[in-house]
This record gives C-alpha cells, structure tokens and sequence, in this order.
C-alpha cells in the first residue's frame, strides 16, 4: 500500500467556512448573566412558595382555637420542611468539571442523568408521602369535625382538587423519568469506551 | 501553534484563574486561538444550522464558565478541546434520543465511496460533503478523535484529551486515515 497522504483533506477540513461567528466576551458574560438571573428566580419561587407554607402553617399553629387544626397545621409544617430539605439536598445542581477527557465526562453524564431519574421516580416518597399525614389530619378536621364544612360539599371538593393534583403530578413525573431513561438508554447504546 | 502541549514556553499560562479577569482573558486568547476549532466541532455534530448556532453558544458558555476552576494543570488547547467536545457529545446523545439513529465506531462505518470510484473526480465540496457524512455516522467518542485527528493533533495530544489510551487512540487514527485517504484521493493498494 502506498503511503497514507491524508494532509490535503486535513487542509481542506480546516479551511472549511462554517458560517457562525465567534462571540465576544462582553456578549457571553451578558447572556451567561441572563441565565444566571433566570435559575436564581425560579430557586426564589420554589423556596418563597415553600416558606409561605411554612409561615401560613406558623401561623395556623399560633392563632387556631383547636388544638385538631394545630396538629394538623404542625404535622403539615413538618412534612413540607421535611420536603423542601430533601428537595434541596437532592436536587442541589451538580457541577460538572470540564477538565475531566471526554471518556470520564461522558460516565459522569450518565450518573448524573440516573440520579435525575431516580429523583422524579422516587419524588412521591420523600416530597409528596411527609406531606400526608399533616393533609388527612387537616381533611379530617373539615371532614368531621368542623361545624362549618361537616356534611358539606366543600371538603369534598378539597379532596378532589388534591387527588387531580396527585394524579397530574404523578404523570407528569413518570413521564421525565421516562425521558430521562430514554436519554440513559442511547448512551448505553453508543457502549462504554474502551481505555 | 496547536496550543496543546503545556510545557512549550509560549503557552504558560497563569496558575489559577480566580479573579473575573484573568477568566476573561483566557476566554478572549481561548476564542483567538480556537474559535475555528469551535465552530468545527458545531459544524460536525450538529448538521441544523439552528441548532448548530445553539451548540457553539452552549460550548462558548460552559468555556467561560469552566475559566473561573482552570489552574493551569493542562494546556489551554487541551482543556478548550475537552470542554467543546464533551458538551458536543452531549448534545449528539440528546439528539440521538430524538432521531433514534443507530451511531457506530470506526470499524464498523461502511466505508465513504466505493474503492473502485475516481474519488479524485470529486470536488473539495463533494468531498467536505462525505467527510461530514461520515462524521455523523460516528459514536462521540470515534466522532472526538476524527475531529482531533484533522485539527492535526497527534496520538498523545488526542490520547490528553479524550481519556483513551494511546494505543487505543492509535489504532483507531490508522483507521481514520484509511477512510480519510480513501475520501481524498481513492483507493490506492
């Protein structure tokens, strides 16, 4: 075989037009700003949403004349702080290290999507389930023991509403674990590299 | 200068990079020197023109963002090459999900053009064509080395960057080149 001469393709490879510029720094740090600004308000949301419950439940605790709802409301405060830290500890954004060569980076993607998939696998027990108790306690107590709603339509309509919301939710997060498998699954397929 | 090998002494480099400017600098230098590499990589493992524009962005941020943890431990080149690539690899497995295209390595591709064709009859056009067919045929990690190989780096600089053993980067190289030449000049034997 003659002599392999591939220096003209190289050539030909680098001196290709590809057509999209380069970006200048001041144009990076603006839009990796932008980003920035974006994830801090959803993270103010999520954690200003969460410790309004906290400080409703604080309240109901403080001012309800029976000692039913402040249980209830107790029980509440404690599954939803129980929720919100689980939240935060498993959900806390991984940080990929860029010095890593491609065959560890691509190993480390894969853990990380497995990790994600198992969060919204499991969100039900550590989010939803500590919830529970301080919820049926409060459904109870319109249920049976609260003069105003007993035998009414209203606690039913609460339960309805949870149940639709359970429902949805659950759909919602089998459907990202199934993206997130699927995801898994296509760089399963491309096999691990050989070292 | 490939900027790839760190003990040359035109590419020392600061040992940390904690303050915002000494991240912007090597930002700047990192797009001078290899923003043509850059866009190579969009411009194979993303065929969209879209979504390619989209990859370079995501590349240039997770670059400017790696700068703020670079200590200066690897060359530039190499650390600049890691960073593109695995976000491009990423990027093909994402849309890989998508398209649900079965991607393979460098022994299994069939090869560009029939041995027996006049591929000197091709022009440079026809020929970047295949080269980039080819290309996106390939796994991430066979798509790496390609890439690296035509950027000219050797079997160590790519061996640095990928992970892969050197005897494996080079193995996989004698194949590349063979479909290489084959693409530019035909089969010779």
């Amino acid at each position: 075989m003659t002599e392999h001469n591939d220096a003209p393709i190289k050539a030909l490879w680098r001196a290709q037009s590809t057509g999209v510029p380069a970006m200048s720094v001041s144009y990076v740090r603006h839009r990796t700003g932008e980003l920035h600004r974006a994830f801090r308000i959803r993270n103010w949301l999520e954690q200003g949403a969460g410790l309004l419950a906290l400080a409703g439940c604080s309240v109901v605790i403080l001012l309800a004349p029976h000692p039913w709802v402040k249980s209830a409301a107790a029980l509440l405060l404690i599954g939803a702080a129980y929720g919100m830290w689980q939240w935060r500890r498993r959900t806390a954004p991984f940080r990929t290290d860029p010095s890593e060569s491609s065959a560890a980076s691509l190993s480390f993607y894969k853990r990380e999507l497995e990790r994600k998939r198992d969060i919204h696998r499991t969100l039900w027990r550590w989010y939803v389930l500590p919830m529970a108790p301080g919820v049926i306690a409060m459904l109870g107590w319109n249920f049976f023991g609260d003069p105003q709603t007993r035998g009414t339509s209203a606690p039913w309509g609460v339960l309805g509403m949870l149940v639709a919301w359970l429902v949805v939710s659950m759909i919602y997060e089998r459907y990202k674990a199934a993206q997130c498998q699927r995801e898994i699954d296509a760089l399963s397929a491309l096999g691990e590299p050989e070292r | 200068m490939d900027g790839l090998s760190p003990d040359r002494p035109w590419d020392a480099l600061p040992r940390s990079a904690e303050t915002a400017d000494a991240a912007d600098r090597l930002f700047a230098r990192a797009v001078a020197e290899f923003g043509p590499a850059i866009a190579r990589i969009a411009y194979a493992n993303e065929a969209n023109r879209e979504l390619r524009a989209d990859l370079q962005q995501e590349i240039y941020f997770e670059l400017w963002r790696s700068f703020a943890i670079f200590d200066g431990r690897c060359s530039l080149g190499t650390w600049v090459y890691r960073v593109a690539h695995n976000m491009a690899a990423r990027h093909v497995t994402r849309r890989q999900r998508l398209s649900h295209r079965e991607l393979c390595n460098l022994e299994e591709i069939i090869e560009p053009i029939d041995p027996h064709d006049a591929a000197r009859q091709l022009d440079d056009e026809q020929r970047l064509g295949l080269l980039n067919t080819l290309i996106g045929q390939l796994k991430p990690l066979d798509r790496q080395i390609v890439l690296l190989y035509l950027d000219d780096l050797d079997t160590a600089q790519i061996s640095e960057v990928t992970g892969l053993s050197m005897s494996h980067v080079g193995v996989k190289i004698h194949r590349a080149k063979r479909l290489l030449v084959q693409l530019y000049e035909g089969h010779q034997s």
